[in-house]
């Protein structure tokens, strides 16, 4: 009998092609490859000497039960079928979100084999990676090592993986970046350091992100390199740079725009005296105040609005923003005035001075964009007695934006007044729009305690026929689902 | 109303769903959001209830459990829609609560009963002997001239030589499969089907094309072969066999431990393959079942338990599908099917059963303290000796397994190890 590779040869060329072959030369290369085909596949010979990867070592929470991991799995399957109409993508999204976080609340990990699917939502879904971090336990880590698309997690869980100093001479701005992070983490000093004596040598591509590394620790002694970065070529750099000053209490930075805040805004008695700023320097404009107004504002009042949004909150030496406030103030100035203080509480969050300039701004478009920056930096309990009172009054531009965000699941008080609310509005046909939103809002932020009164609502709605009912029994469903989620994780 | 009624797992219900997108849309129905009045009743098993869709009204739903077979008014074609799996997750998570059955469920199981008399009549029939003769001569005839059709074919192919075979499309393929489905040769005609999937690798084709021709030239001296093999050949050919005469055969108890379960569907038929394995006789067998596209297979061993049956087992050389004949009691989770030690020892007992059916295709496995390992995929045991996978995403597995030695079921084929199922810390996951 001839060998394997043989009889192939023969039987690619065709036994008509071939000399000296007779009649049956088709028939009897046929017999031989039965022969063969039965010998190559029962004498398969395994491969040897490999080497399984190493053991992921054993997680110290236990999984969560079968039931909470089939909910997990349905949520991350791309079509999930609607059995409501609110069950869409992003729903979906803060459902699994949700399950995550009492996972990790209650000490439960996913079962491994959902971790695949899991760090594969993730990918696309930056909030969601610290979640799965601390749900996916250890095995997940594990499995990050061993697929390159999911190496985002290593970074977040896990610093050691980057702790590498040849990533600091020689990676990839992606590596760079990742292991000034880490020793940022662990040795601020040492971090600013490295930088520092890099800093001349950076791209300006390289530069922007591997200053915002400094956030995290930051402190006076950063302030050199910072202050430095104020006078950086490129933009972002210095935003960043003004950013983290900003947010140094005692930086010669916030010292300077408090000088000038108090310039164009002085306390003389019971009043405040306004006197806009009459140009806006290259001191100024290094602080990061912008020169140009937008179109339809004058320069003085808008170099007002700067200087007063740039000033750290310090500068003002009064018992209680309230008090500040409530002094009486030049008349045309007085709206450039709240703006610029109310920006400053914005973007330096603080929920007294945010309370306080909230309730003096106007109706400008311009205000109301204001208004909704203001919202989440007001103390929980100011935001949800806001919401509380906007929902009485009906006002579905404003309750919209205070609803969303409340902290979530919200406080019983507000819950009460928003399914009170819901009831109302599905009473007036003219406000449908109205409902589905406000319906929307609350099926993923009521606490899933209120699935029953939910329920209840919906069955009342459809036993009375003015009412609408879609949106309520949408509500009802979502809750009632959150609420199985939450039963089932265990 | 008793209150006792056996609930399903899970597993077990969606089993019963006729392709994944209804099981999906199954499990999002198996929660209490959308039913309404829901409940269940032990005689007849039943459970019932509405859900609300998109429409006005909602549907009712209703399932007769001792089938089971399945009702609703939604407008869907498959068997059972998504309603019914809906409302037997419902019930397989305990949340529908035994009540007295409702007028229009009570209509429904009553017209049931009745259909199932006349159905046993009809089979009834259909057995006579007679009849049963003439239609086997005929059958017969019709393979003889298949075979003799298919070998001028094979033969023609070798002539020609594989080189241009290996570009040509499925149509060359289909056309002899078609002469072969109608000769009433469907095994030969699957095999020769089959042959397309090979045609890249002319190694792959010339084996396969060798084999198909090995069992023609058997199926022509059927006469001189031992009895066993020779109903291996009829079997390979096609050649149906009674259920009534397998059950009339030996039976061989014992607790079969379900190891795997696959589907494979084309345009006309969905094909179920589960495996068994013998706890005390360390036998291996097979339970196909057969649905029509849309229909439900049945579902009633479920990967991850054990029962304690009789099996009759198909004739052959090498014995391996069988019928459940008999059950002795109600099936019971196992946290580790019995198994090949050492993967050497799985390939020798693959080397016998080949030696006894050439044309096996494929063989399952139970492998215990293996790794599944990246790249290329494979399963590794502790002496460094490995196996390649078959599958495309094997991440659950890994993922699963994590680095650690678990069992892993599957079925072995010429393209590698296809696992069906993975024991790890005593839970079973699927791939």
């Amino acid at each position: 009998m001839s060998g394997w590779s043989e009889l192939l040869s023969a039987a690619l060329l065709g036994t008509s092609r071939a000399p000296d072959q007779g009649d049956d030369a088709a028939a009897d290369l046929l017999d031989r490859a039965a022969a063969w085909a039965g010998y190559r596949r029962a004498g398969a010979v395994l491969a040897t000497g490999s080497q399984p990867p190493a053991a992921a070592e054993a997680e110290s929470l236990p999984v969560v039960a079968a039931a909470a991991a089939g909910r997990l799995a349905l949520l991350l399957e791309e079509s999930g079928s609607g059995a409501t109409r609110f069950l869409d993508a992003a729903t979906r999204e803060s459902m699994v979100d949700e399950w995550l976080a009492t996972a990790r609340a209650r000490g439960r990990l996913v079962p491994p084999e959902l971790l695949p699917a899991l760090l594969d939502y993730g990918l696309p879904r930056r909030d969601l990676r610290e979640a799965i971090a601390a749900a996916g336990g250890v095995r997940a880590q594990w499995l990050a090592q061993h697929n390159p698309q999911w190496t985002y997690l290593g970074g977040i869980a896990d610093g050691s993986t980057v702790d590498n100093p040849e990533l600091w001479a020689t990676g990839t701005h992606a590596q760079r970046l990742g292991y000034l992070a880490t020793a940022r983490r662990t040795g601020p000093a040492l971090a600013r350091a490295l930088l520092e004596a890099e800093w001349p040598a950076l791209t300006a591509e390289e530069r922007p992100g591997l200053l915002a590394i400094l956030r995290e620790g930051l402190g006076p002694d950063d302030e050199a390199l910072l202050e430095r970065a104020l006078d950086d070529r490129r933009r972002e750099v210095r935003l960043e740079a003004q950013r983290l000053l900003a947010g140094l209490d005692s930086s010669a930075y916030n010292a300077r725009a408090a000088a000038r805040a108090l310039a164009v805004l002085a306390p003389v008695g019971a009043s405040l005296t306004v006197t806009p700023p009459a140009e806006c320097d290259k001191a100024m404009r290094r602080d990061g105040i912008a020169p140009k107004p937008p179109t339809g504002m004058g320069e003085r009042a808008w170099w007002l609005e700067e200087v007063l949004a740039n000033a750290p909150l310090w500068t003002w030496p009064s018992p209680s923003p309230e008090e500040l406030l409530g002094r009486s103030v030049d008349e045309d100035w007085a709206a450039t005035v709240y703006r610029g203080l109310a920006r400053a509480a914005a973007t330096r969050r603080d929920p007294d001075w945010a309370a306080a300039t909230l309730d003096r701004l106007g109706d400008a478009p311009r205000d109301r964009e204001l208004r909704a920056a203001l919202y989440p930096v007001l103390a929980p309990a100011n935001l949800v007695d806001r919401a509380t009172r906007a929902l009485a009054g009906g006002a579905a531009a404003e309750w919209g934006l205070l609803l969303s965000h409340c902290p979530t699941p919200w406080p019983p008080e507000l819950a009460r007044a928003v399914l009170s609310g819901v009831w109302t509005l599905a009473q007036q046909p003219k406000l449908s729009g109205e409902l589905y939103h406000l319906c929307r809002l609350a099926a993923l932020r009521l606490p899933v305690g209120t699935a029953g009164e939910a329920r209840a609502l919906a069955e009342r709605a459809a036993a009375d026929p003015t009412a609408r009912t879609t949106a309520l029994e949408s509500l009802a469903d979502v809750l009632s689902l959150r609420l199985d989620l939450n039963r089932e994780i265990s | 109303v008793p209150d006792d009624l056996p609930r399903w797992s899970a597993d077990q219900v969606l089993a019963l769903a006729p392709d994944p997108s209804s099981q999906k849309a199954g499990r999002g129905l198996g929660t209490a959001a959308p039913w309404r009045e829901a409940g269940c009743a032990a005689d007849p098993a039943s459970l019932w209830g509405f859900c609300q869709g998109s429409g006005a009204n909602p549907y009712q739903t209703v399932v007769d459990l001792s089938e089971p077979a399945y009702r609703c008014s939604c407008p869907s074609r498959k068997f059972p829609c998504k309603h019914a799996i809906g409302l037997m997750l419902l019930w397989s998570g305990g949340s529908v609560p035994p009540a007295p059955p409702p007028e229009w469920v009570r209509e429904w199981l009553e017209s049931r009963t009745g259909r199932k008399e006349k159905a046993q009549e009809r089979a009834a029939r259909a057995a006579d002997p007679a009849t049963a003769a003439a239609t086997l001569a005929r059958r017969t005839g019709r393979v003889d001239g298949g075979v003799a059709e298919l070998q001028r074919w094979l033969t023609d192919q070798l002539r020609q030589g594989l080189a241009g075979t290996a570009r040509a499309g499925y149509g060359h393929w289909d056309s002899m499969a078609a002469r072969l489905v109608d000769a009433q040769a469907p095994g030969l005609a699957s095999a020769v089907r089959r042959l397309a999937l090979s045609a890249a690798s002319p190694e792959r084709l010339l084996a396969e094309l060798g084999l198909i021709w090995l069992l023609t030239r058997a199926y022509q001296r059927i006469d001189e072969l031992p009895e066993d093999v020779a109903a291996t050949v009829r079997s390979r050919i096609g050649f149906p066999v009674a259920t009534e005469e397998v059950l009339a055969g030996p039976r061989l108890r014992d607790e079969w431990a379900v190891v795997g379960q696959r589907d494979e569907a084309d345009e006309r038929l969905t094909v179920r393959r589960v495996w068994l394995r013998g706890v005390g006789s360390g036998r291996s067998a097979l339970v196909l079942s057969f649905a029509v596209a849309g229909q439900a297979l049945t579902a009633d061993l479920v990967p991850g338990t054990s029962i304690e049956a009789d099996l009759c087992f198909y004739p052959g050389r090498l014995p391996l599908r069988a019928l459940v004949a008999q059950r002795h009691a109600e099936a019971r989770g196992i946290s580790r099917p019995p198994g090949s030690s050492t993967m050497e020892e799985a390939m020798r007992e693959y080397a016998a059963a080949l030696a006894d059916e050439p044309w096996l295709d494929r063989w399952p496995m139970v492998l215990h303290g293996v790794v599944p390992a990246p790249a290329p995929w494979r399963l590794v045991d502790r002496s460094g000796e490995a196996l390649p996978l078959d599958l495309v995403d094997p991440w659950r597995l890994m993922a699963a397994a994590g680095g650690a030695p678990v069992t892993v079921a599957g079925e072995w084929s010429v393209a590698g190890l296809r696992p069906l199922a993975l024991w790890s810390a005593d839970r079973l996951v699927r791939p």
